[in-house]
């Protein structure tokens, strides 16, 4: 359950996080704008992969218990 | 290897990711002003475009304000300040339909590589008409209209940018139906094998759907404040969404009322197939009956496919489905793992 929150917890600001930029901008500049939007999905990819690489590790952990209470019976 | 699906997932969402928020939008306009113009006068009309090459393509530029019947009218005057802004100055003749009458006249404005645009205008009768001999007529004139070149996105009054939600706020909701009916499928299946391990996967799925329920809800509702008005309009689909969430809920409440684990599972598994079976008609179908939504697909709003006419959005947006789905799947297989893990450790 605690993973389900964290990760539930971690998506949200993510997916929060490239809106609250786009309302910031004005409509207008979209020449000075198209600079910033790099740094949104910078942003974005840094989140997301660091989600990813906590979901990885999760991933072996559990293999590895699974593993040894396979070994055990 | 056996976890391919997870890869894949990452890759589809990074995609999604990337495609989603790099690939630009169409070129369009923000706004005209002013909107209402009065007949047998000289206007100048202030346009603002949004992704618009206005001053490079100032050779091609051609504006003009066409009637109902089809016949135009040119500028006597157009001046590109910026690439995203000019002033466009017309004669207007008087109105030939009665005093009272409000007409309607489309701004055309085009280029060769933004292609053209449209605004509507109304004309109302003049105060008192400049009997000026510069005056100009309708024309009967044949004109070349441009499409915009290039990967974009849809312009969408209103919408703008935030239209690049549609690969993150939608294909949350439609990897919540996917998981949630997986998961009274295993409900289901649970049923017919009577094993444990089926109740907890089943809890795992459905804990999954409610978190992308909810994070649905929360994504549609900040989506809502900046395009709508507000986070809650009482939307139709918004307040059966609610409902329905709630519903889902139940399950876990009824969970936690049980003692013993196979009552537990049998009840709860059969509550799982009524909750997800309440879901789509109130998501789906009902939103469809309601007379007022600002929802895409729902009372008389139109669907981002409309737009979507050479498929740019598609093409990102069934990938990002997949990669939301396959990525909530790593998750929920986490948490059915690890309650496995511990119903394992406890029985030992």
């Amino acid at each position: 359950m605690l993973i389900v929150i964290k990760k539930a917890l971690a998506t949200l600001s993510l997916l929060l996080l490239p809106l609250t930029f786009l309302l910031a901008q004005n409509d207008q500049d979209f020449m000075r704008s198209t600079g910033k939007i790099y740094v949104v999905l910078a942003v974005v990819l840094t989140i997301f992969l660091g989600i990813i690489i906590y979901l990885i590790r999760l991933d072996r952990k559990l293999t590895k218990l699974e593993d040894q209470i396979k070994n055990h019976e | 290897m056996k976890n391919w699906w997870k890869i894949l997932g990452v890759l589809l969402l990074l995609y999604a990711f990337v495609a989603g928020l790099l690939i630009p939008l169409k070129p369009g306009l923000l706004g005209v002003e002013p909107t209402i113009l009065e007949a047998g006068k000289p206007v100048t009309l202030n346009v603002e475009g949004y992704n618009t090459f206005l001053l490079s393509q100032k050779a091609g530029l051609q504006a003009w304000l066409v009637r109902k019947d089809g016949k135009l009218l040119k500028p006597t005057k157009l001046d590109v300040t910026s690439e995203t802004q000019l002033a466009v100055s017309f004669n207007l003749p008087p109105k030939e339909s009665a005093p009272s009458v409000v007409d309607t006249l489309q701004l055309v404005l085009d280029n060769p590589q933004d292609g053209h645009f449209t605004r509507t205008v109304f004309v109302k009768q003049g105060t008192d008409s400049l009997a000026t001999a510069a005056t100009a007529t309708w024309a009967n004139e044949q004109v070349q209209l441009h499409e915009s070149k290039g990967l974009a996105y849809p312009f969408m009054i209103n919408n703008y940018e935030s239209t690049r939600n549609l690969f993150y706020h939608v294909p949350m909701w439609f990897a919540m139906f996917i998981i949630g009916i997986a998961a009274a499928i295993v409900s289901g299946i649970y049923f017919y094998k009577r094993d444990s391990k089926h109740d907890l996967r089943a809890e795992a799925l459905s804990k999954m759907a409610m978190t992308l329920g909810l994070l649905g809800l929360v994504t549609g509702a900040v989506w809502a404040r900046h395009t709508w008005g507000e986070y809650w309009s009482n939307d139709p689909k918004q307040v059966y969404t609610a409902i329905g969430l709630l519903i889902y809920g139940g399950y876990f409440v009824l969970r936690s009322s049980f003692e013993d684990p196979e009552k537990r599972a049998r009840v709860s598994a059969a509550y799982n197939i009524f909750a997800i079976s309440t879901l789509f008609p109130l998501l789906y179908i009902l939103p469809k009956f309601a007379a007022e939504s600002s929802h895409p697909g729902a009372g008389s709003t139109s669907t981002f496919s409309t737009v979507d006419v050479d498929n740019t959005m598609r093409m990102v947006f069934y990938p990002a489905i997949l990669g939301w789905t396959l990525l909530a799947l790593w998750v929920a297989d986490l948490s059915y793992r690890t309650a496995r893990l511990r119903d394992k450790l406890l029985d030992s």
